[in-house]
């Protein structure tokens, strides 16, 4: 019974802690401007996180180490160096995105200025980083995240042509209004939020973290194989509901408070409500995780103690990286710059360091002297190099695509 | 260890690196320097003018309706507010590069006035909780939206 | 004596009764790891030494950024060396050096039979500890 407690709770913590910032800004404004159209880019993203994820944990549990640890023993300090620096670079993007939007949400809330809301935040963020225990962090905010499954409940309240719906998703168009290639840079922005670089690192940290072993291997399939895709299935369902309520009244998403008025729309005040809750513990909780993730990447190319794991004191190192990550993030915060822009640009720079990310746990996962007779297999190989050329094409395309649309104008 | 040929390639990098985030980073508020540009930049701050005037709308309409609560409503209007404050900012800054988009200019702003207008209106009947104005605005908010729809069907022709 | 750099493709014997391995694949950029399981640091650089037969024995394993410094490329090896020169105090301090009998064992990690406490590298550990880490409230506390 106990046994199935846990498995059931790494499950939901999984689904609930799948959306951050990225998924909900970029699936909200994706709906209200093309509709169900992208929703195929959410499907084959969550594929390639599962694909991924799987291969991190495999790592984790085998090896007792982080897959972002090996990669500079197997790549050699050089590779090691341009991943650390790519992956910070888009992670600490990211981290500012989420504290952003853990303000944003907060300030639906109390109607503060969410600049007010920032340093506020980053505190409350690094305290629960510095104190609160890693599995208690990722179970309360993953569950908590489970509140986004209001806009599903929205988007079978808002009474849909069912049929019309899954047409726009099953046969793709570049609507009218929009240009083709608008179309193609939020797909790469979609494909880069759905397949955000830290949650791999993070997921074979985390099992270090919660000291996995072998025995731990089906816990953490299941959880990227069931707890992934219906994380997968949120991210459509914000989509969905913005494509009913924001796209007929030519409304473009711009702030966190117009991803909401479908719930509002249809639930009133009580979804709304939970809509914000939902906000909260999927932004909080993520940038828990995006901070830990920096931290996570400068300790282990070093080599220095990291982890929760430990006190406070036998990781100086670590902790004084998050401590620098958060106020650094608070600082970019205050020089006013937009929470949401900078959401939508973390989003695409994430797809741009993608091959940086994934092909060395493509590696690691390979290697038999880790993995001894748990290395990938015929299908993980073959979905993972299918995946290396996609996430090159999209890292390819991302720039131009940006410049070209002047970044989804 | 062994030098390798990096240098080279990263200072000719260095440049095209700069260039793109210049070009990335200019679309914001570049210049117009043709007509057609300007004329680009007035169907943009129109489209988007429209959309926070029917954000406002969809706001007002379920604050009637009881669906959202004061403040929530409050934060929307004024977040749209603001934006089309920097809108309407955003494209006067932009100077006409001939006499003849001064006619363009003319309309847009007054357009983007006129739609300003309602929404500064609408904000203060949310912060008062005056249910009774909601109705009035909805149509000044509408009309105010349909005139921007117009306008922007004008332009594109 | 302060590292050489060596050339991470030669293969280390120790002498009569040790190991032959791939030193590049089984010692380089591994863990540190110290006698009580902490994590200090990682293998950056290794020491090794010709025999009069001409065999390659390791005889130090090299750490801390004057030993990965020259492994990087370009400007930022130089500057990595730099910075650890000025934070070291020394006019040549060279790379953090760990005698090769104090491994106790090599698996996926290189396990030593010292502390964390007593690696060259621990400095900037401590730095941090006891003028960040101490300062702040609940630092020897377990996380709740």
């Amino acid at each position: 019974m106990k046994r199935i407690f846990s498995v059931a709770l790494g499950v939901l913590t999984a689904i609930g802690g799948f959306v951050d910032i990225g998924d909900l800004v970029t699936n909200a404004l994706v709906g209200a401007r093309f509709g169900l159209s992208l929703a195929w880019v959410v499907v084959v993203g969550v594929l390639g996180i599962v694909v991924f994820a799987e291969m991190s944990g495999r790592v984790a549990a085998i090896t007792g180490r982080a897959t972002f640890d090996l990669v500079r023993e197997r790549l050699g300090p050089r590779a090691g160096l341009l991943n650390l620096a790519g992956s910070m670079a888009v992670t600490g993007l990211t981290f500012i995105a989420e504290i952003g939007g853990v303000a944003l949400a907060l300030e639906l809330v109390s109607s503060v200025h969410y600049l007010l809301l920032v340093p506020f935040t980053g505190l409350a963020v690094w305290l629960v980083l510095w104190r609160v225990r890693f599995s208690t962090l990722e179970n309360v905010f993953g569950l908590l995240g489970l509140a986004l499954v209001v806009f599903g409940f929205a988007v079978w309240q808002l009474g849909p042509d069912w049929g019309s719906l899954l047409d726009q998703a099953t046969r793709p168009s570049v609507p009218g209004s929009e240009g083709v290639p608008t179309y193609w840079y939020y797909a790469v922005a979609l494909f880069g939020a759905a397949m955000t670089p830290y949650e791999v690192f993070f997921f074979s940290s985390g099992g270090v973290e919660e000291h996995w072993t072998e025995k731990d291997l089906g816990t953490s399939r299941l959880n990227v194989f069931v707890g992934f895709p219906l994380g997968g299935v949120l991210s459509i369902f914000i989509a969905s509901s913005t494509a009913l309520v924001l796209l007929p009244a030519g409304i473009e998403v711009d702030t966190l408070g117009q991803v909401g008025l479908p719930v509002s729309e249809a639930l009133g005040r009580v979804g709304i409500a939970i809509a914000l809750l939902g906000f909260f513990a999927a932004t909080f909780g993520a940038a828990c995780e995006t901070g830990l993730s920096v931290g996570y990447s400068v300790s282990q190319y070093f080599g220095w103690q990291w982890g929760k794991y430990v006190r406070p004191r036998q990781a100086a190192l670590f902790h004084v990286v998050l401590l620098v990550s958060t106020i650094a993030g608070v600082a970019v915060l205050l020089t006013t710059v937009d929470p949401i822009k900078v959401t939508e640009y973390s989003v695409v720079f994430s797809a741009v360091a993608l091959p940086l990310t994934y092909f060395p746990i493509l590696v690691v996962a390979n290697d038999p002297d880790y993995m001894g007779e748990k290395v990938n297999g015929r299908l993980a190989n073959g979905l993972g190099q299918v995946y290396l050329v996609l996430v090159t094409l999209a890292a390819l395309a991302a720039i131009p695509l940006m410049l070209l649309t002047k970044a989804g104008q | 260890m062994g030098r390798r040929p990096v240098r080279p390639l990263r200072r000719a990098l260095a440049p095209v690196v700069g260039a793109a985030l210049a070009l990335a980073l200019a679309g914001c508020i570049s210049p117009a320097r043709t007509d057609e540009q300007y004329n680009a930049k007035a169907v943009a701050a129109v489209e988007a003018a429209s959309s926070e005037v029917a954000t406002v709308h969809l706001v007002v309409s379920q604050r009637s309706k009881r669906k959202v609560t004061s403040p929530y409503a409050d934060e929307v209007v004024t977040a749209s507010e603001t934006a089309l404050d920097a809108i309407e900012g955003a494209f006067g800054a932009v100077q006409p590069p001939s006499p003849l988009a001064d006619a363009t200019y003319a309309e847009v702003s007054e357009v983007l006035g006129n739609a300003r207008d309602a929404v500064t209106h609408t904000r203060f009947a949310v912060r008062r909780d005056d249910d009774a104005a909601y109705a009035d605005l909805l149509e000044e908010l509408g009309s105010a939206g349909d005139d921007l729809s117009a306008l922007e069907a004008r332009l594109k022709k | 004596m302060s590292g050489r750099p060596v050339n991470p493709r030669d293969p280390a014997e120790p002498g009569r009764g040790g190991r032959r391995m791939d030193a590049a694949l089984r010692l380089l950029d591994h863990q540190l790891v110290d006698r009580d399981g902490r994590l200090c640091g990682k293998v950056d650089d290794l020491e090794l030494e010709r025999r009069d037969d001409g065999t390659l024995v390791v005889t130090a394993v090299l750490t801390g950024p004057g030993a990965l410094g020259p492994r990087l490329p370009g400007v930022l090896g130089r500057a990595t060396v730099a910075v650890w020169r000025r934070l070291h105090g020394d006019a040549e301090p060279g790379a953090s050096r760990i005698p090769f009998e104090r491994v106790a064992g090599i698996d996926s990690a290189v396990r030593l039979t010292m502390s964390r406490a007593e690696v060259p590298t621990y400095g900037l550990e401590r730095w941090a500890r006891d003028n960040v880490v101490e300062k702040l409230p609940g630092a020897g506390n377990a996380p709740e």
